[in-house]
């Protein structure tokens, strides 16, 4: 009995010292697999930023410091009551100076200057430098060159140091304030009514915003959502959120993202398009979060909540028809992804007796346009065996253009300086609509595209100095439709015998420009966002362009070597795709 | 009868009121006091509690402070680390700024930050593909427009006004690039309302620029408060885990000592059978053997002296019995010799006479010897009637007052106005008064006897008291034996039996009542019979005192305190008094 409980004793004992004095590890090793969080979730719905931070002035500060500590107060948004920019004004120009209105971009770079050495109780200080873009409230981007100058006027203050005592209305930053203090958001609206199916309906608005370090970025991007469109899409879109709604929180949870609106929901609106629009404009900072909407506080549906999970309205942005449609030979050809290319069934696919160029399908491919000669637009449905059919007879006509709704537009230029725009729906009794475009009725035309979103259009007007790239919007539907909101965004140098040979939308926010001259011809990127212009590759072959997405093919003009060409990204030049072809296009583009 | 005023609510004094909740608390501290002595398991789980909650007080705050050591420091000097890390890169910063103009790392980048932004860009994470830094970064130049910067929600108003001094005081020494000076404050950031625990660095670097880092400690104080809180449920675990095991433990001994203790006083009340049930063979099974052997023993022997008692009293009777008939004959010879006495010689006369008085007593004392055998046999019973017990003193009275006068004593009678009503037996109440009235006359010395009368709500009493020779102490409990004599060598004067007052006795408990007797040498005796005024009830005081008040206020002055003096009848005495 003794002998067995004593070795019991010594089991447990080396047992014992085995687990404890040999060092077994603290952490084990091994074990069932931990799910981690992924990295993203759980995000606090904010962009990292940095900022300016306010300083007051000092007494000991030269004017051009005052000048300069003020500017870089401006570029403080801290403190919305702006409490130390104010230390920089005398009461005076406290009282008048409104920093509301459009805020002035100016680039990195500038120079405060003293025009005269002053006589000691007041100076002038001259702040030089480039405008290159004016923020509007509503968040809009519009890029501009000029020289800007602006001038403050100064006053010693009690404590000996300068204040300002006048100075203009508006905020001036520099381009580096603008890169802390705003990011590039890309708003979404609905392209004509909201109760549509939903495919292809929403419209980007690319627009600047604020970083408010007093609440996330997510809600900056939501309440300026609920603000509407910015001008450059004012009229020609809507929105699915009844006026006066109002966003009175949005939380961050673990992998749903819950936005507490407030606001009459009486005439509910279709509930899809209002969450497909805060899906797409919160993509970005949900980071493939659910987002849950609540409305004022309540679930927003009496029987459950509206919950959009991260993928739901993928379709609500168009999705690209990749198949590339080109002319050879007089006959339309297709070609799908994988290179290989077949003529198109029905009259398309067959020779025309005159030839014809600048072919434009429709949405799906479903219907053919071209011109043939300089007056006239052609049109066949693809497929069918019915003749060709003269859609549209004009003076001097652009290239065709299919908009999404099924509804073909061209340009007809009646006289040197007139231009109409003219809008074809095929099934309607009076089939030729002309469009009203104060912009353009008083200028030359050169190319016209409608923007696969239906609502943006490009066009290339002649000016005597060059030409200019100019997009607009399709605002209001029906007889009342119009074309307006024209933006510049790029302008050719004659002096370097620039010329606008082509254009084409890549998406909905950019634009691919192909400017000829005498060195060759280049294809350029402009954002519609900023009006930034990238140079993209240059290549002397190319005419015409056509993009979709990331695919960017162009044509070459002779006859003897006409080819369709498509640029490699990754090894950036161009592979022949379809020898004898010309005039590629996507459809809808 | 006056129709009685309206009870008025009677209005207590605080004082009252706090004299009540005194006495409850005490009542109440009692009580626990007293369950505390009585149970050994609660004094052992008690124990075991208090020791075990200290033990795990006492290492769950070293375990915590440890933790929490071990945490905050190293958060600190991982805070510290990044601080001198990132003072180094926007020290370089700046000295480029100053200097030549640096070229972008990026060549296809087309627009150039100032160095400064640039640094401010990777510390926070803002250029592309940077990671959101998990701290803030605020450099404030106070004396350069446009020189001050902040990465995340850190603002000016975030820093400590003591670092902010320190670091100012660094500046104006120019005491630069020292060892970052690290705080621990509630920081209220831009855009938030709650304060949060945060670590902030600061220090100063040339060119009038001072570095501030703001370290959020919420992530260490919310995963130590968890840690605090697993502490505390695996301690109240651990404690009450503890306190289950001694309750458990505890049970295991203290049930079977808890049984033994039953049986034993099952065993003292009288059932001699109750035994134990014994499991195993451990030290508790033993004590149960043992217990159970002891029990056995002394049922034998109480059997055994039961039976002999039994045959004693049986033995008793029947000689009684026995000694009737042939008595009765003697009795009737006597009787014809005593009445033809005058006719015998003198010294015949005398004889005849002595024999008849001693067969007059040998009679009432086979009589009392019956009576006696009858309570032994448990046969004898009471004829109850509510009675005046003055009526039955006067009768006992008056029977002992012819002995009374031939010893020239004098009886004083104090009896209430009011009747004492009591449900007795008068037959044998009288018969013990008789008794009591007999032995104070005999023992009495001539002196005078005193009968007083008392009853109260319960009860009814007759003492009395004699101021003869007294009884020495001790004998108040042996007069009330059978045939005791205080001096052997005394004769019986006026011839009783020896039994009078055992019978007595016998009567009074039959009655539910106590016959008690005080005495002292010197002072005489009293005795004094207390009865139930309802038959049944139990008695809990008499209404006349035992002990006479001259005698009790003469032992107060003397400060004397005598022994308690316990009752005939077992516990009733100690209420009596």
């Amino acid at each position: 009995m003794r002998s067995r409980w004593a070795g019991a004793a010594a089991f447990a004992a080396v047992v014992t010292l085995a687990c404890t004095g040999s060092g077994c590890a603290v952490i084990s090793t091994g074990g069932s697999p931990a799910s981690l969080l992924e990295v993203g979730e759980g995000d606090p719905l904010s962009v990292p930023f940095q900022r300016m931070v306010a300083i007051e002035p000092q007494a000991s500060w030269t004017p051009e410091q005052v000048a300069k500590g003020l500017q870089a107060a401006m570029a403080s948004f801290d403190d919305p009551r702006r409490e130390i920019l104010r230390r920089y004004l005398t009461p005076e120009a406290q009282r008048t100076w409104k920093p509301g209105g459009p805020v002035t971009v100016l680039e990195d770079g500038v120079r405060f200057v003293s025009p005269s050495k002053g006589d000691g109780k007041t100076a002038t200080v001259v702040l030089e430098g480039t405008e290159i873009a004016v923020i509007d409230d509503d968040g809009r981007y519009v890029p501009a060159r000029k020289k800007t100058i602006r001038s403050f006027d100064l006053v010693k203050g009690a404590d000996g140091g300068y204040l300002v005592s006048r100075l203009d209305n508006g905020l001036v930053l520099t381009a580096a304030d603008v890169r802390r203090a705003y990011r590039p958001v890309n708003l979404y609206f609905l392209n004509g009514t909201a109760d549509t199916d939903g495919v292809g309906s929403l419209v980007v608005d690319p627009v600047r915003l604020r970083i408010d370090p007093h609440r996330t970025f997510a809600e900056t991007i939501v309440e300026r959502l609920l603000g509407g469109p910015s001008t450059a899409l004012k009229g020609a879109v809507n929105t699915a959120f009844p006026t006066g709604t109002r966003v009175e929180s949005i939380k961050p949870l673990e992998d749903v993202v819950v936005i507490n609106l407030a606001g009459d929901f009486s005439d509910r609106p279709a509930d899809s398009a209002l969450a497909a629009q805060l899906q797409w404009s919160l993509r970005d900072v949900a980071k493939g979060r659910t987002i849950e909407v609540k409305l004022n506080g309540e679930p927003f549906y009496d029987s459950g909540t509206l919950q959009i999970s991260p993928k739901e309205f993928d379709n609500w942005v168009p999705a690209p028809d990749e198949t590339v449609y080109y002319v050879a030979d007089g006959r339309v050809h297709m070609m799908n992804k994988a290179g290989t290319g077949a003529t198109v069934a029905g009259t398309a696919g067959q020779k025309k007796n005159d030839t014809y160029t600048d072919p434009a399908l429709s949405a799906g491919g479903r219907f053919l346009a071209v011109k043939a000669g300089e007056n006239g637009i052609w049109g066949s449905q693809v497929g069918s065996d019915a003749p060709w059919k003269e859609w549209i007879k004009g003076t001097d006509l652009t290239s065709p253009t299919w908009n999404m709704d099924g509804s073909l537009w061209v340009v007809d230029r009646t006289a040197p300086n007139a231009s109409q725009v003219i809008r074809y729906d095929k099934d309607d009794p009076v089939p030729q609509t002309p469009i009203k475009a104060a912009d353009l009725e008083s200028t030359w035309v050169d190319r016209f595209e409608v923007a696969r979103d239906g609502v943006r259009v490009a066009a290339v007007v002649r000016h005597d100095d060059g030409m200019s790239v100019q997009v607009g919007a399709i605002v209001g539907t029906g007889a009342t439709q119009r074309l307006d909101h024209f933006q510049t965004l790029l302008t050719t140098v004659e002096k370097k015998q620039e010329r606008v040979l082509d254009l084409a939308w890549r998406d909905a926010a950019h634009l691919l420009v192909l400017v000829g001259s005498k060195a060759g011809a280049t294809v350029m990127e402009v954002s519609i966002g900023d009006g930034k212009v990238t140079p993209v590759t240059s290549d002397k072959r190319i005419t015409s362009i056509t993009a979709l997405g990331e695919r960017m093919l162009a044509g070459t003009a002779d006859d003897e070597e006409a080819e369709v060409l498509e640029f490699d990204g990754t090894k950036r030049e161009w592979e022949t795709k379809a020898e004898g072809g010309r005039w590629p296009a996507f459809s809808l583009g | 009868m006056p129709p009685s005023a309206p009870k008025k609510p009677r209005r207590r004094t605080l004082r009252q009121l706090l004299g009540g909740l005194r006495r409850r608390a005490r009542r109440a501290a009692g009580q626990v006091r007293r369950t505390w002595r009585r149970s050994l398991q609660l004094q052992v789980v008690t124990s075991t509690l208090v020791i075990s909650v200290t033990v795990v007080a006492v290492l769950g705050a070293f375990l915590t402070d440890q933790i929490n050591q071990s945490v905050v420091n190293e958060r600190v000097r991982a805070a510290v680390n990044d601080a001198i890390a990132d003072r180094v890169q926007i020290v370089d910063a700046l000295q480029r700024q100053d200097g030549e103009q640096v070229k972008s790392a990026d060549p296809a980048k087309d627009v150039r930050e100032g160095p400064l932004d640039e640094a401010m860009n990777a510390l926070g994470g803002t250029e592309d593909g940077g990671v959101e830094a998990r701290y803030d970064v605020l450099v404030l130049n106070p004396t350069e427009p446009g020189e001050s910067r902040a990465t995340g929600k850190a603002g000016t108003a975030s820093i400590p006004a003591p670092l902010r001094r320190d670091v100012e005081r660094d500046m104006k020494r120019q005491e630069y690039n020292t060892k970052p000076e690290a705080y621990r404050e509630n920081v209220t950031f831009i855009g938030e309302t709650k304060p949060q625990l945060t670590l902030v660095t600061g220090v100063a670097v040339e060119g009038g620029y001072q570095i501030y880092h703001f370290f959020p400690l919420s992530a260490e104080e919310e995963m130590l408060s968890r840690v605090r809180q697993v502490l505390l449920v695996v301690g109240l675990g651990l404690v009450l885990l503890l306190v289950a095991i001694a309750f458990l433990v505890t049970r295991q001994v203290v049930i079977p000592v808890r049984l033994a203790r039953q049986a034993a006083e099952r065993l003292a009340a009288g059932r001699l059978d109750e035994r134990l049930k014994v499991r195993g063979e451990d030290d508790l099974a033993r004590l149960a053997t043992s217990f159970n052997e002891m029990a056995a023993n002394l049922a034998l022997k109480i059997h055994q002296l039961e039976e002999l008692s039994q045959v004693q009293r049986q033995f008793v009777s029947d000689v009684s019995h026995e000694l009737r008939t042939p008595l009765t004959t003697v009795r009737m010879a006597a009787d014809l010799l005593y009445d033809s006495r005058e006719d015998f010689d003198p010294m015949a006369c005398r004889s005849a006479e002595l024999m008849q008085a001693q067969l007059e007593r040998f009679e009432s004392m086979l009589a009392d010897l019956l009576e006696i055998s009858r309570y032994d046999a448990g046969a004898a019973t009471l004829d109850l009637d509510p009675t005046d017990l003055r009526d039955v003193v006067l009768r006992a009275v008056a029977d002992s007052e012819a002995l009374a006068e031939r010893h020239g004593t004098r009886l004083e009678l104090r009896l209430p106005n009011e009747p004492c009503m009591a449900e007795i037996d008068s037959r044998r109440v009288e018969r013990i008064l008789r008794n009591l009235l007999f032995n104070a006359i005999e023992h009495g010395e001539g002196r005078e006897i005193v009968v007083s009368v008392g009853a109260d709500r319960d009860a009814v009493a007759v003492a009395v008291r004699d101021y003869g020779v007294g009884l020495k102490p001790g004998e108040e409990h042996m007069v009330f034996d059978r045939f005791w004599r205080a001096d052997p060598s005394r004769a019986r004067t006026i011839g009783g039996t020896g039994l009078g007052l055992a019978i007595s006795r016998e009567d009074a408990m039959l009655h539910g009542g106590w016959l008690q007797a005080w005495g002292s040498p010197g002072d005489g005796s009293q005795f004094r019979l207390s009865l139930p005024r309802e038959a049944g009830a139990e008695l809990r005081g008499s209404p006349l005192p035992l002990v006479p008040p001259e005698v009790e206020m003469r032992r107060t002055w003397r400060g004397h305190i005598t022994p308690v003096l316990s009752p005939a009848t077992g516990e009733g005495a100690l209420y009596a008094e």
